[in-house]
């Protein structure tokens, strides 16, 4: 088995440089031969890739623990589906599982009817057989996934207990899905520059595999935050830390990609823009990748013990180089259009603004995210840039960028009057400004939450008016029931609303944040049994403390009862489980979680007389992020399911 | 009259004292907000219960609050000791001041585009 796990991978490497080749040749030359036989190899790799990775698939399910990998990451009273997500939890499998998604993305645009016979396909293909090759390199030289080990352990390591739950299944998947997916816009940009060829097909292409990369990254962000929230018990949900930070980048990059794509879909303007952005985000992705694998940034989410940030180093200098030689050389291909706006307030300009507060906002994060960096090489001293920094850097351009949403969709294409967009913008005005009264009156006083609470009020009452509108005119026309003329609209013009319901997404997402970052309380306390405590409307009264033993491990647990101001009473376990095979204990949260608010309740200490401390917490608005998340996915799914003109071609 | 001025200087002397000896513990807002700025060596987000060095570093800031010392010199005295990275940000002077200036010098940036583009339209 060693040696057929060992030949797929060395055979996929064969299989990507002979492509890499082909294409190549049969591109110099013209030669349709050569490009089938390129086609060929395509094929090959994603046949040789998808059995290495079934077959360390195989290993880790049934507990082959001779091998290296699956002895570090399993053990056998791991249940099945974490033995298989073991497959992303070390440096090598993750490795296998990125080429493997890569050479199925690579193989879909080599045989889609839609993409084979284009022009920039070939091209396309050449960049992806370049990261393919790169990949299996890795793998065969140093990250070989099916190494042995020198003596058969009696049981594995087993995985590290914070990454057994449910968002292991989903976070890192799709993380990766979203990374891997961003290099095949990038492959046809370099494909398009090549070629000099700007065709109807370039903006779709890139589109659609834009939205797929982002409907992956958003998935990522908000599971991964979900799963930090829930597991890790220090009552967040966003650390700021390298690694999300590294999520995140690609994330700006790629929304203000799929608005300003839009202006060169409608206006032609706007290409060397998005040349930049496609490239940008990429390149973001091999920086994520280089954060997570060389350990130069300490991260939570880091690989331990690795080597292989090297070679993503030199990978990403290679494909920089090559990048800045291909964009160069081919300037006046990209810089064809210039942008010309013809009017201050239209909707061209506040695409354009909203781009560069993307932009600025990704900037700022990269900057605090590399500062530590910075600074030990140019001044010699070690700094900490953490969460209070972000927070007070982003925050005013996360607003900005809302206070855009909210008129954005109230100014029309080319040119707008004063007048009617302060007509139309008079009601959500005016219902926003009502809504920061009453929250002043209620005692909210801080001046920057109800300003971030009227300006995300504003976008709501802004998206909901502007749709009511839409829908009221239609069913005028058509007579047709309020759902009806909603799937109707939905249907037509998906694009546009399925950005809108994202649009209501972020402003979910925006309350969760000011709410539980604003309003949320904390206190630690040590409680006798019998004892009771009392956060904001809750009333925790201690019941219990006791263990259980289970068959991976001893478990600790505090009962408590908790009844709130409406006489609710709901018991809470808060619990502390020991693992057999780990070192570190581990905190299970009881989460009590409303719509208005989250009781988060972890267990940290406990004496011999059954005292215990506890660390209690009320998160206003936290459920409202989780909320956000999945109207966003909606919505991204609705805008998907709407191809650009020239798609369907 | 001397009694009430011997009254006074007592009263005096005792209110200070009175003051700095408010007490301190973990849920106390101060507490809570000087060690939220300390990065306690990497261990800022470990686990309370478990985490030697975390306790150490409550422990050290409580005994300082309530010895009378204040935020700014708890932070200094962290700062003294490890050097800038005993703080989660970066300090707003020296050559830290450019991981504050960068992002605003990026958004002075963009106005500048902006701008420019919109020059540039009223030239066409």
């Amino acid at each position: 088995m060693y040696i057929l796990g060992y030949t797929t991978m060395v055979a996929s490497f064969v299989f990507a440089l002979y492509g890499l080749w082909a294409y190549g040749y049969g591109i110099k030359r013209k030669k349709e031969m050569y490009l089938e036989s390129g086609k060929g190899a395509v094929l090959a790799v994603f046949v040789t890739a998808t059995i290495g990775i079934c077959l360390l698939v195989y290993l880790l399910v049934t507990n082959h623990f001779e091998y290296k990998y699956v002895a570090s990451y399993t053990n056998s009273s791991l249940a099945w589906f974490y033995r298989f997500c073991a497959l992303w939890a070390g440096n090598a499998g993750s490795l296998l599982l990125w080429a493997f998604l890569l050479s199925l993305f690579a193989l879909i645009i080599a045989y889609s009817k839609r993409t084979q016979t284009h022009a920039l396909t070939p091209y396309a293909l050449l960049v992806l057989l370049m990261n393919l090759v790169f990949f299996f390199l890795v793998l065969s030289v140093n990250e070989n996934p099916f190494k042995m080990t020198k003596t058969i352990p009696f049981d594995g390591n087993g995985m590290n207990p914070m990454l057994l739950h449910p968002g292991m299944i989903i976070h890192p998947v799709s993380t990766y899905v979203g990374y891997v997916v961003l290099a095949v816009p990038f492959a046809y940009t370099i494909g398009a520059l090549f070629q000099k060829d700007w065709s109807t097909m370039w903006v779709p292409i890139v589109r659609r595999w834009t939205l797929i990369a982002w409907f992956s990254l958003t998935i990522g962000n908000i599971v991964g935050a979900w799963w930090a929230y829930v597991e890790l018990g220090w009552g967040g949900y966003w650390a700021w830390d390298p690694v999300e930070n590294a999520s995140f980048m690609p994330w700006l990059t790629t929304t203000a990609l799929l608005h300003s794509l839009m202006m060169q879909e409608k206006k032609q303007m706007l290409k060397g823009w998005n040349v930049a952005l496609v490239i940008v985000s990429y390149f973001l992705t091999l920086f994520g990748t280089f954060i997570v694998r060389s350990g130069v940034l300490t991260s939570v989410h880091a690989f331990s013990n690795s080597t292989l940030g090297t070679y993503f180093l030199i990978f990403m200098i290679v494909m920089f180089i090559f990048t800045m030689y291909v964009v160069v050389d081919r300037a006046h291909v990209w810089k064809q259009n210039k942008v010309v706006i013809e009017h201050v307030i239209s909707k061209e300009m506040s695409f354009l603004v909203a781009n560069l507060i993307f932009i600025g906002g990704a900037v700022a994060i990269f900057w605090g995210t590399i500062f530590p960096l910075v600074s030990e090489m140019l001044n010699g001293k070690k700094v900490n840039v953490g969460p209070p920094y972000f927070n007070e850097v982003t925050a005013p351009i996360f607003l900005s960028l809302i206070l855009l949403m909210a008129i954005c969709p109230i100014v029309p294409w080319k040119s707008a009057s004063l007048p009617i967009m302060l007509r139309r913008l008079s009601m959500p005005l005016i219902m926003s400004v009502c809504i920061a009264v009453a929250l002043y009156v209620n005692g909210k006083k801080d001046l920057y939450v109800i300003l971030a609470c009227f300006i995300v009020t504003l976008m709501i009452i802004v998206h909901m008016i502007e749709l009511f509108h839409d829908v009221w005119k239609r069913r005028k026309r058509t007579q047709q029931s309020i759902g009806r003329v909603l799937v109707d609209l939905l249907k037509h013009n998906g694009r546009k609303y399925g950005g809108y319901i994202v649009h209501i997404g972020v402003a979910f997402i925006a309350f969760g944040v000011i709410g539980s970052q604003a309003y949320s309380v904390e206190m630690m306390k040590t409680l006798s049994l019998g004892e009771s405590v009392k956060i904001g409307k809750y009333e925790l009264l201690y019941k219990s403390l006791d263990e259980r033993y289970e068959k991976d491990k001893d478990v600790v647990y505090a009962t408590l009862k908790v009844h709130d101001d409406n006489k609710k009473t709901n018991v809470l376990e808060a619990e502390k489980w020991f693992y057999h095979h780990w070192k570190e204990p581990s905190s299970e949260v009881a989460l009590q979680s409303s719509i208005f608010e989250d009781l988060y309740v972890v267990l940290s200490s406990w004496e011999s007389d059954r005292s215990a401390t506890f660390l209690i917490k009320m998160n206003p608005l936290v459920s409202w992020i989780w909320i956000g998340g999945i109207i966003m996915m909606i919505g991204a799914m609705i805008a998907m399911t709407h191809p650009m003109r020239g798609w369907r071609k | 009259m001397m009694k009430k001025l011997g009254l006074c200087l007592l009263l005096l002397l005792v209110l200070p004292i009175h003051v700095s000896a408010q007490t301190y513990d973990y849920n106390s807002k101060l507490f809570q907000r000087i060690v939220n700025q300390l990065s306690m060596q990497g261990h800022k987000e470990h686990d309370l219960a478990t985490c030697t060095v975390k306790q150490q570093y409550y422990k050290e800031v409580l005994d300082m609050l309530n010895k009378g010392k204040s935020e700014e010199e708890i932070l200094n005295y962290y700062v003294e000791q490890l050097g800038e990275q005993a703080l989660v940000v970066p300090q707003k002077s020296g050559f830290s001041l450019t991981a504050w200036i960068v992002p605003i010098a990026i958004f002075m940036f963009g106005i500048f585009v902006i701008y420019r583009t919109v020059r540039r339209r009223e030239g066409n």
